[in-house]
């Protein structure tokens, strides 16, 4: 039995359906990351839980305890808004006890908490600075203090890292994770960044237009995505149009040329949805590969650490990724190249996207 | 152009290039400087300078210290209580008014209708609005109308023609100036440090008690600085209710009798009143306009 | 969004939406039952429902005079303002955006100077010269008090309208594409600044129609003390014209909010 368990969990603003069908049962301890595009739901659920707002089906339950009619100062969860909403009239210190202090502790118990919670963002000091004399990232440092100084059962994040620059991004959630791992709290984690899902959560729930298309672990999510959207979402795959041409060989075409997968489809099915990684596939070198496709190559990103040549086919194009080690020759812009991949990186996709686990 | 050199990226505070830049630029500004100097500096430095120096140009106080009398120490003390309490008044319901529009829960056409009408109401003539509330609260008026099957009777001389008729009038113009000012500062309040506060325990009480109210205090303090002088400048409104009584209850009616027909007997008392005026009006305004710098910093 | 859903309700168990509608209809009272009495003392006889009060006060010559005196003082109120608070503006926004405090300041003085004093101060400055000794010389002065209160408003309004449409980018592209001054200026600032050049025009069109204190003090055949005046002779009649000159403001007021609206549609 979960620590966290949404049931059944529908809301509707008016005649406008925001969730539905949404189930989750969150461990103890357990890092759960809700993913999606703007206006998918995800904030929904997490206000749900958090007691913003209250779902029109459902119910919520923390701690074997019903909570699905209790107010949201009363649920002894700890929230971090995207926006900080650190309190601006009051310093660091007096915005970390806040919680403490409305509760009626007494005065050293709320000092005490306040070095502890300093010393966990390792802001040490600060305690008497006001909030629009921090950055950005100091900021929703003491956001979060100020959520994790009450003790809460679960913490909740609300893209807390989606108005801060790039680098500050990548640092800060990792602090969070290290913080959440040491605390062993129990986190629910919202944003529209894959990258940022992938890294840091023990799992994630991927949605769209208020339902669940697909959870699981990270690298499940990546390796095996279920629905065409998932695979469109998640990470660059390629999301490919292919025409049935066999299925006892489980044989299929893309823009005339043939190839095969390991899935299972009917003839019926024409025409599916296959998805192929990016770095699964291999340029020029057949090696071994049961898949060989013709293609022109017609551009070529360099990304960094990652070269994407973008190739096209007939019609639909085909991203392949390669390390960019040194060395490295690269084909140029109208060049005619062979995609070499395996039946297993060719992955056909399902239509519909899951409504549960 | 500045004069600054493409290394430096940003200006620092205390720049003072704007001294250094072309002469001619400034010429821009000649037309409109002068209409002010003409229409409104100049009188005024005329208002100061005659309060202090007598006929025949040589500094004296005697024209402040004739301030003391009782007539116009009645006058100002009647005047400043109106003010303040007007401010006090209006400024109540409009602030509630303005939590209403904004943050009550209301359906969502009701705060724009409000805030066009506060446009309106505040650009209402006071000679009108007077001619309303004689209507109202007169003899014959509506309210006594109403209430003459009870047996009661509202005595327009105590609710109407004097002290407590004045303030009613007046804090009819404060509202709506409350609820324009305050607006954009209820909507400063952002929702998520409401939230935050509900999520940390604090019940509606607390939020207003810690968060709310300290983060709308310059703004209060700002519109009831508004209000006051609002009050205390208006003449239209008190000769139009008062006539000539109303030389007891507001300065301006006092300040306009002295210029006109010299009252008191002494020509430089009326300057010395107006500068007086302009004095308090003048503080007060300065403790507005660093209450709005002050009000600033928390909508960041 | 609707934050609502959760129903707030206070400590005592009363919605908070109940105190949203208690103080609405609160303020809502004391603001329309003086002006519904208003109307009705108006229209009211021992005979029933009378408009006779309307008719006589806008047949009486001396309304026409003085709201056409009114009028016209207006008219040229705001055409003066906005000559000289339209390009001053756009100046200090494109070449001195440094002077921006400073120029809003002095808009705000006429509040610490208000129309009783500046009129006084006025009067006593220019006393004995050609400007009181003659009432076109206190015509003048009217307006140039007159223009003096309508510069918050206008200078609100234009820079309002400056910052809405990024005057100075337009600026700066129609430049680059080699327009000269009089193009940036007839086709770039004046008919972008149009609605809210009407804006503060329909303000201080209301504004000085309901004045009383410079007209008076300067014995001009203004409009509001020609209302005042009539209160102590015809009553009925005077509050007549009064709820005919609430209605004017209330209309002008409400025409350019709008045209404000219809503004920011199509922008």
């Amino acid at each position: 039995m979960g620590f966290v368990r949404l049931i059944g969990i529908r809301k509707e603003f008016g005649a406008a359906v925001a969730v539905q069908n949404f189930h989750l049962e969150i461990e103890a301890g357990e890092f759960v990351t809700f993913l999606g595009p703007s206006g998918c739901g995800k904030t929904t659920v997490l206000r749900m839980i958090a007691g913003f707002e209250r779902p029109t089906q459902g119910s919520i339950t923390i701690a074997d305890q019903d909570v699905t009619a209790v107010p949201a100062n009363k649920r002894n969860v700890g929230m971090v808004f995207q926006q900080y909403a650190l309190f601006p009239n009051m310093t660091v210190a007096d915005n970390i006890q806040f919680g403490l202090k409305v509760r009626g502790a007494d005065k050293r118990l709320c000092q005490q908490r306040v070095e502890e919670m300093l010393a966990l963002i390792h802001m040490e000091g600060f305690g008497k600075r006001y909030p629009h004399q921090l950055s950005g990232g100091q900021q929703q440092r003491v956001a979060l203090a100020r959520a994790l100084a009450i003790q809460p059962q679960v913490l909740l994040l609300d893209e807390p890292l989606s108005a801060l620059d790039a680098k500050i991004r990548v640092s800060l959630r990792q602090e969070i994770r290290a913080i959440q791992r040491h605390l062993k709290m129990t986190t629910v984690f919202v944003t529209h960044d894959q990258e940022e899902a992938l890294s840091i959560s023990d799992r994630i729930v991927v949605m769209n237009q208020g339902q669940v298309e697909q959870m699981g672990k990270p690298t499940d999510i990546y390796n095996h995505p279920q629905t065409p959207f998932v695979a469109s979402f998640i990470g660059t795959l390629n999301v490919l149009e292919a025409e049935v041409v066999n299925p006892a060989e489980r044989a299929l075409a893309i823009d005339g040329q043939i190839l095969t997968t390991v899935g299972e489809f009917e003839q019926a099915s024409s025409p599916l949805t296959v998805s192929i990684r990016p770095e699964s596939i291999q340029l020029n070198h057949r090696n071994g590969h049961a898949n060989s496709l013709q293609a022109t190559v017609e551009d070529i990103y360099f990304l960094g650490s990652i070269v994407r040549i973008r190739a096209r086919l007939q019609r639909q194009h085909v991203n392949v990724d390669t390390f960019n080690k040194p060395g490295l020759t690269l084909p140029s812009p109208g060049e005619s190249v062979t995609l070499n991949f395996d039946a297993a990186s060719a992955r056909v996709l399902q239509k519909k996207s899951l409504s549960s686990a | 152009m500045a004069l600054a050199t493409p290394s430096q990226s940003v200006p620092p505070r205390r720049n003072f290039s704007w001294l250094h830049s072309p002469s001619w630029d400034w010429l821009g500004l000649v037309p409109f400087l002068t209409f002010i100097a003409v229409f409104l500096l100049f009188p005024g430095l005329v208002i100061v300078q005659r309060s202090l120096f007598d006929s025949e140009g040589r500094l004296t106080w005697q024209y402040w210290q004739s301030l003391s009398q009782a007539a116009i120490t009645l006058a100002y003390t009647n005047s400043l209580q109106v003010s303040v309490i007007t401010a006090v008044s209006g400024g109540l319901i409009g602030s509630m008014l303005t939590w209403a529009i904004t943050l009550g829960g209301l359906p969502a056409g009701i705060r724009s209708a409000v805030l066009s009408f506060a446009g309106v109401a505040a650009n209402f003539s006071g000679i009108p609005l007077v001619f309303a509330f004689v209507a109202l609260l007169g003899r014959i008026g509506l309210l006594n109308q109403w209430l003459r099957p009870l047996g009661v009777a509202l005595d327009p001389q105590v609710f109407l023609y004097g002290f407590w008729g004045l303030c009613i009038v007046y804090t009819y113009f404060q509202i709506p100036l409350t609820v324009l000012v305050l607006v954009p500062a209820f909507q400063g309040l952002r929702r998520e440090w409401r939230e935050a506060a509900e999520n940390l325990g604090a019940t509606s009480t607390q939020f207003w008690l810690y968060v709310g109210l300290p983060v709308l205090m310059p703004s209060l303090l700002g519109a009831f600085a508004l209000l006051f002088v609002n009050a205390l400048s208006t003449y239209a409104t008190a000769v139009a209710l008062l006539g000539g009584v109303g030389q007891v209850f507001a300065v301006t009616v006092v300040v306009a009798n002295q210029f006109r027909t010299d009252t008191f007997g002494d020509p430089g008392l009326g300057y010395a009143l107006a500068a007086s005026m302009i004095l308090v009006i003048g503080a007060t305004i300065a403790v507005y306009m660093v209450s709005r710098r002050w009000a600033e910093q928390w909508r960041r | 969004m609707g934050g609502e859903s959760t129903g707030k309700v206070g400590k005592l168990g009363i919605p908070t939406r109940f105190w949203a509608w208690l103080w609405l209809g609160i303020a809502a009272v004391y603001l329309f039952l003086p002006l519904v009495a208003m109307v009705w003392a108006s229209i009211r006889s021992p005979t029933g429902i009378r408009l006779d009060a309307y008719g006589e006060v806008l047949r009486a010559p001396r309304f026409l005079e003085t709201f056409g005196f009114s009028t016209q003082a207006a008219i040229i109120t705001i055409l003066i303002s906005a000559a000289l608070v339209v390009p001053t503006a756009y100046w200090v926004d494109l070449k001195l955006p440094r002077l921006r405090p400073l120029v809003e300041f002095l808009t705000v003085v006429p509040l610490v100077i208000p129309p009783l004093l500046m009129t006084f101060g006025l009067i006593r400055l220019f006393n004995n010269t050609p400007l009181t000794n003659s009432n076109q010389g206190l015509y003048i002065m009217m307006l140039g008090a007159y223009v003096i209160i309508s510069f918050p408003f206008m200078y609100r309004a234009v820079d309002a309208g400056m910052q809405a449409v990024n005057l100075r980018v337009l600026t700066e592209a129609a430049q680059s594409l080699g327009a000269s001054w009089i193009t940036v200026l007839t086709q770039v600032v004046v008919p972008n600044l149009l609605v809210a050049i009407l804006n503060g025009s329909f303000v201080t069109f209301a504004m000085i129609l309901g004045e009383f204190t410079i007209s008076s003090l300067l014995n001009q055949p203004a409009f509001s003390p020609y209302m005042l005046d009539l209160s102590s002779r015809r009553g009925d009649q005077a509050t007549a014209l009064g709820v005919i000159s609430i209605a004017l403001t209330w209309g002008s007021i409400s025409l350019l909010q709008l045209v404000g609206r219809k503004q920011t549609f199509k922008g």
